[in-house]
């Protein structure tokens, strides 16, 4: 955090010392340039927001400004409309140019998604002179500043406070996105969508939602474009556009405050400006500028700068034991009695395999169920199926009475159902306390008080530890407590147990029956270790190749043939 | 009509195999490391400058097919050091997309150092070019020879990737890097021997494209997106995936510019890539991805 | 007596008249040198890099030839020309910043550039609010006199040319129907509108219309198409040699031989694209020019300017001469040694008095490719009298002069 504020700080202090001084000084050349280099700043922060924050691949950014500088010149022309509605026209028609990125990015994801975007800005140029009864084609669209470029005090022109407000507020925004309810969710929605899943969100939902915004704001900054230059053609929005963009921030540094301003200032100021006499050489310049900086900072430049920074410091290490993780206590729930999860002829083929097999299964509530069966024997699908990442190919599921077969799993999600994944869901580019926190935020369930006292505790422990110090043992008890803390009534574990030393099994099966005694949830856990399970399942079922062999009380499991068949149970179950 | 949609579609079998032979080198490279190599224009626009050095000399066949070879192994050892180059940081940093730029500024340099050197202007190949008739009318032979090239790189690759050791090593990488690395292959060394390659087959089909290509410090850019699109449409990572596709994408674009005009050629390959996303995600031949849950 | 008293006088006169002329002549002499030592200031602007560069590569040489032959020869009145250079890497945000850079920061007092209309709009603004005398090649009828006012296009406004062609093909050739090959570049999509324009008030049917990638892999569907359509006539709008060479190829290729109309860019590369086609592929190849560039069977062959320039830029720069457009070369060749003469007749590089020197004197200097012909209501210092078509642009005399349709 405390890097965040100084590298915000940083940025902010030189976008207001280039974006004021020139005026000041009365330097045309500069003014112009350093009121064009801060718009580029606000495309180049939105960019890094999709690209890191929502982890959305755009190359594409290049052609919604271009779509934000028409806009608004087409509104102060055609409409004449003044500057700060045209901005706000602007806004909106990138936002819809944003949607039409948004739909390829709900069908492929990574540099598919790339590929679109590459295609749609590459062909953004032919689009306008395709549309040229509006745009005036080859021809342009003049848009005199006027009062815009007027000194109005010591010197600052009207326009050059708009566009470095404008570059401030993108800092300052960014800032405040990372710590916002609304950022984490972004993040989770773009590290992993599944996950996001189990915590109510809709990843689809999110990608859109920010693909628009940022689309939007970055065609707010386009908007300032025409009083700048005087004049908009389809040639000042080239392809090259959008790569300078997505440049600037892998090379400024990826997921810094600082990186997008870092990275303009060395991919186009330095170049463009500061080199402007090596006129044949500038195209090299920039190109072993940007090697250079990516082969000796492969984190960017101030990612780089910023490891080198924080290397002393080393991060503690923080060691949690269950007794230390809050169990809120049991909800008082006035609802009907009968099974939490109810499943009648379930099943579930991809092709020729069938993964469930006519499968009938109730889960009641306030118990512990243990699912147990050889690798392929259908116990991950049925959690899949339960949970709404997998639709049954014949049966019904019903949680609580109510049939789930059509759900997202979002919404399943928000039914009270909770779960972790074989490999716990992590997030690095969260601190380890907001990986716990962003279940809290979901607020699937209303959740009744969580002790503060423990919390709080634990807060301060977790706080300053990077998440990537913690021992996996206790990565699957911070994915375990998130799920808790989402109000989940169900919690369904996928081994939970796998790769974790003897002593943290322990401390597992005691947060369990923790969870069970004191917070009345209801688990259904998914094990290979027989020995877990036997010693705290109430109940266990055994699959194999997709149906249920049996089931029923511990030691009445241990005693069925078919059951001794598959695996040699412990003597003292 | 008939006839002209054949002329056409023979011209486009000709480009479309260009671009099948970018995407099968970007294939190579994307199953050893899972890079896209955004300089593979450059290198493409590199072999044709060699073609046209070459060219006007009056050497004959035999030269040509020599000039072949040797352009494509010395856009081999080229691209074998992009690959260093490339690779390099991947190994010292979390940051595992720093390919991403430097590809992009490998290409962008390669366009500087054209420029410096051949000027702006695009270099012409010098002397007349042999063609062929088709149907009544006649095209030139890089046409024929830019197909025969692609079915023979796509066997020479099928052949190599499954029958020798080295392309079964290679094949291995493709398929799960870290259990290659913990059975011994020397990862690194072969994804360089796999930038190799992929710049012996973009030198070759560069060189015997020249007459007909643009080689200029701008074009680079131009014919790798071609080369994506090919290979995305195909399938990424897919030999038969782009073999088929390129045709498929070049025909389709020729025969668009003939009916509704060239106005809309940018225009097809960005429907043809989103009509495929859409339909099929992984392309015509790709591999659908494991489950994530 | 007297002798000696006026004698004395005089010689009070003359100390005093030399004690004042001194300083004077001392001044003047000073003045005298400062004006040798002070510089014109020109700023170069083309588009050295981007797709553009080919064209701004032309510009370069003809200006760079233009100069260094005015300061060999003492300079204007005394005053070198400074080139201070600059690159709008075809890109209009550019061209305004380098504007400003040229103009702000390096206080130049003329400007050749940018070349094309996307780029000269926005540096027009800013070398008009400086007062800064410009000569571009834009086309676009945008940059009137009330707009650029300190502004000149060594060209003629697109719309002019589109004129000339379209009534060449009405009045000369006698056709009716006409078809449109160009490629998707901003100065061929404004030509185009004005020729279509143009078909439109003289009667004339477009059959077709076809567009093609700038520096394109293949025309063969843009041509077939357009064979099918039938027309008398294609007319060609082109921006590279190269493009101008595969349009010829593939219609030797595909076995059709139309008539076809180039605008100014085919007769300008001609002789390149020759080179590569052979001289048949321009039989039937009609083209725009200059009519400084023309010669009809009358004219004397003589050591035309133009063969000269020619000669003198292959010995200047030897490396691009052979690539480079020399007839562009050659325009700003002219450009800055008309602006050299106005700076000379106006004393000063000052934009009001040159500008309107321009308007009212400047027809009077003789230049390679004629007079001009300005005036107050248009900047395009080149009118329709000025151009003329001519017959296979490739075949030149030997003094590079092109014949005219109809000598």
């Amino acid at each position: 955090m405390r890097a965040e504020n100084l590298q915000a700080g940083a940025a902010l202090a030189l976008i207001l010392a280039t974006g004021l001084i020139p005026d000041l000084a009365g330097s045309d050349y500069w003014s112009y340039s350093f009121q064009f280099a801060n718009l580029l700043i606000v495309a180049a922060v939105l960019q890094s927001v999709l690209m890191h924050d929502a982890d959305q691949i755009s190359f594409g950014q290049g052609a919604i400004f271009g779509v934000g500088a028409y806009v608004s010149a087409l509104a102060m022309t055609k409409l004449g409309l003044p500057l700060p509605l045209a901005v706000i026209c602007a806004a909106a028609g990138a936002g819809l140019a944003g949607l039409l990125y948004a739909i390829p990015a709900l069908r492929v994801q990574g540099y598919y998604l790339g590929f679109v975007t590459l295609s749609l800005a590459a062909v953004f140029p032919e689009l306008l002179f395709a549309m040229d009864a509006y745009t005036n084609g080859i021809n342009g669209i003049s848009t005199p500043a006027g009062a815009w470029k007027q000194p109005l005090l010591l010197g600052l022109s009207p326009l050059s406070l708009f566009t470095t407000a404008l570059a401030c507020a993108a800092i300052v925004g960014h800032v405040l996105l990372r710590r916002s309810v609304v950022g984490r969710k972004i993040r989770v929605a773009g590290a992993s969508p599944e996950s996001a899943q189990t915590l109510g969100i809709r990843p689809g939902l999110v990608r859109s939602a920010v693909f628009v915004v940022t689309s939007a704001c970055t065609g707010a900054a386009g908007a300032l474009y025409p009083p700048i230059v005087g004049f908009v053609s389809p040639a000042a929005f080239h392809l090259e556009l959008s790569i300078l963009l997505f440049l600037a921030v892998v090379v400024g540094g990826r997921g810094q405050i600082l990186g997008p301003v870092a990275g303009i200032y060395l991919l186009y100021l330095l170049p463009n400006v500061l080199l402007v006499d090596l006129i044949d050489y500038r195209l090299l310049a920039y190109g072993l500028v940007a090697l250079g900086v990516m082969l000796l900072m492969p984190d960017g430049l101030v990612g780089t700068v910023g490891q080198w920074l924080s290397k002393r410091r080393v991060a503690a290490v923080a060691h949690l034991s269950p007794d230390e993780l809050p169990i809120p206590p049991a909800a008082r729930r006035a609802d009907i009695a009968g099974p939490e999860i109810s499943i009648r002829g379930g099943t579930k083929t991809f092709g020729a395999v069938v993964a469930l097999d006519q499968v009938d299964l109730d889960i009641e509530r306030g118990a512990i169920i243990g699912l147990v069966g050889a690798n392929g024997s259908g116990k991950t699908s049925l959690i899949n199926a339960i949970t709404g990442f997998n639709k049954l190919s014949g049966g019904s599921i019903a949680i609580r009475g109510r049939a789930t077969d059509r759900m997202s799993p979002a919404g399943i999600a928000r039914l009270g159902i909770g779960r972790t994944f074989q490999t716990p869901r992590i997030f690095d580019h969260l601190t380890a306390w907001e990986n716990i926190q962003i279940g809290a935020e979901a607020r699937l369930r209303p959740l009744a008080a969580i002790p503060e006292g423990p919390l709080a505790r634990l807060r301060d422990r977790l706080a300053g530890s990077d998440v990537r110090t913690i021992p996996h043992g206790q990565r699957r008890s911070i994915e375990v407590l998130r799920a808790v803390l989402t109000g989940a009534e169900v919690l369904l574990l996928d081994e939970p147990a796998a790769g974790l030393s003897p002593e943290e099994r322990q401390q597992l099966a005691t947060l369990l029956l923790r969870l069970r005694d004191e917070a009345g949830k209801t688990i259904l856990l998914v094990e290979h270790d027989l020995d877990l399970v036997w010693r705290i399942a109430d109940r266990i079922v055994v699959m194999e190749r997709g149906r249920i062999v049996a089931q029923g009380a511990p030691a009445d499991v241990a005693d069925d043939p078919a059951v001794r068949q598959l695996f040699a149970v412990p003597a003292h179950a | 009509m008939l006839e002209e949609l054949a002329f056409v579609s023979v011209r486009g079998l000709g480009l479309g195999a260009l671009f099948a032979l970018l995407a099968l080198s970007l294939n190579v490279i994307y199953q050893a490391t899972h890079i896209l190599n955004f300089a593979q224009g450059s290198m493409l626009v590199l072999g044709g400058l060699a073609g046209v050095m070459l060219s006007g000399h009056d050497y004959g066949t035999p030269i040509w097919f020599a000039g072949m070879l040797g352009t494509g192994l010395v856009m081999a050892a080229v691209m074998a050091v992009q690959g260093v180059i490339t690779l390099w940081p991947l190994r010292h940093s979390t940051e595992q997309q720093s390919w991403l730029i430097t590809t992009l500024a490998v290409s962008i340099i390669i366009s500087a150092v054209l420029l410096l050197t051949q000027g702006p202007w695009s270099s012409e190949f010098i002397g007349e070019v042999p063609s062929f008739p088709v149907l009544d009318m006649r095209t030139p032979l890089p046409y024929l020879v830019l197909p025969l090239m692609a079915v023979f790189w796509f066997v020479a690759l099928r052949l190599f990737l499954r029958r020798s050791l080295q392309g079964l090593a290679l094949s291995a990488l493709s398929q799960d890097l870290d259990a290659a690395a913990a059975a011994g292959l020397h990862v690194r060394r072969l994804q360089i021997a796999a930038f190799a390659i992929s710049g012996l087959i973009t030198g070759t089909a560069g060189y015997a494209a020249a007459p007909i290509i643009s080689i200029s410090a701008e074009s680079g850019i131009r014919y790798v997106i071609s080369g994506f699109v090919v290979a995305v449409v195909g399938g990424m990572g897919s030999m038969a995936g782009a073999i088929v596709a390129g045709p498929l994408v070049g025909i389709l674009a020729m025969i668009a510019t003939y009916r509704f005009g060239g106005q809309y050629q940018g225009f097809v390959s960005l429907i043809v890539l989103a009509g495929m996303l859409f339909l099929k995600p992984n392309g015509l031949f790709g591999f659908t991805a494991a489950r994530r849950v | 007596m007297t002798t000696t008293r006026s004698t004395h006088l005089q010689k009070k006169g003359r100390a005093w008249f030399l004690a004042a002329a001194l300083p004077a002549l001392a001044l003047g002499g000073f003045a005298a040198g400062a004006q040798a030592q002070d510089a014109i200031r020109m700023g170069v602007l083309p588009s050295a890099t981007g797709p553009g560069a080919a064209i701004g590569a032309a510009l370069t040489a003809g200006v760079d030839l233009a100069v260094s032959e005015i300061n060999a020869a003492g300079g204007i009145q005394g005053r070198k020309i400074e080139q201070i250079k600059g690159d709008t890497q075809s890109n209009p945000t550019t061209a305004a910043g380098e504007a400003r850079r040229l103009i702000d920061r390096e206080k130049i007092q003329i400007l050749i550039g940018p070349l094309v209309s996307q780029e000269a709009v926005p540096a027009v603004e800013v070398a008009t609010a400086a007062k800064v005398v410009q000569i571009t090649n834009a086309g676009t009828a945008v940059l009137t006199p009330a707009v650029g006012p300190y502004h000149f296009s060594f060209n003629t406004s697109t719309a002019t040319a589109a004129k000339v062609i379209v009534d060449f093909a009405a009045d000369q050739l006698k056709v009716k129907t006409i078809g449109i090959l160009a490629d998707d570049g901003g100065q061929s999509k404004s030509g185009v509108a004005e020729i279509k324009k143009e078909l439109a008030a003289r009667g004339l049917t477009v059959a077709g219309e076809q567009e093609y990638r700038f520096r394109a892999d293949d025309m063969s569907p843009q041509i077939l198409s357009l064979r099918r359509a039938n027309p008398d006539v294609v007319v060609f709008l082109t921006s590279t040699v190269e493009d101008g060479t595969k349009m010829l190829r593939t219609l030797a290729d595909v076995g059709w031989q139309p008539k076809v109309l180039g605008a100014s860019a085919m007769s300008v590369y001609a002789s390149a694209i020759a080179r590569s086609t052979g001289a048949k592929a321009f039989a039937n190849v009609y083209s725009i020019a200059y009519r400084g560039m023309t010669y009809c069977a009358s004219d004397a062959e003589g050591a035309s300017t133009y063969a000269q320039f020619a000669r003198k830029l292959e010995r200047h720069s030897p490396g691009s001469a052979g690539k480079i457009s020399v007839s562009l070369a050659s325009e700003y060749y002219d450009a800055v040694n008309l602006l050299a003469a106005g700076i000379a007749a106006t004393g000063g590089t000052d934009g009001t008095k040159l500008a309107r020197w321009m308007e009212t004197e400047g027809s009077k200097v003789k230049l390679i490719h004629g007079a001009i012909s300005p005036s107050a209501e248009s900047h395009f210092l080149f009118g329709p009298a000025e151009l003329a078509m001519v017959e296979r642009p490739n075949d030149t005399r030997a003094d590079g002069l092109m014949k005219r349709f109809g000598c």
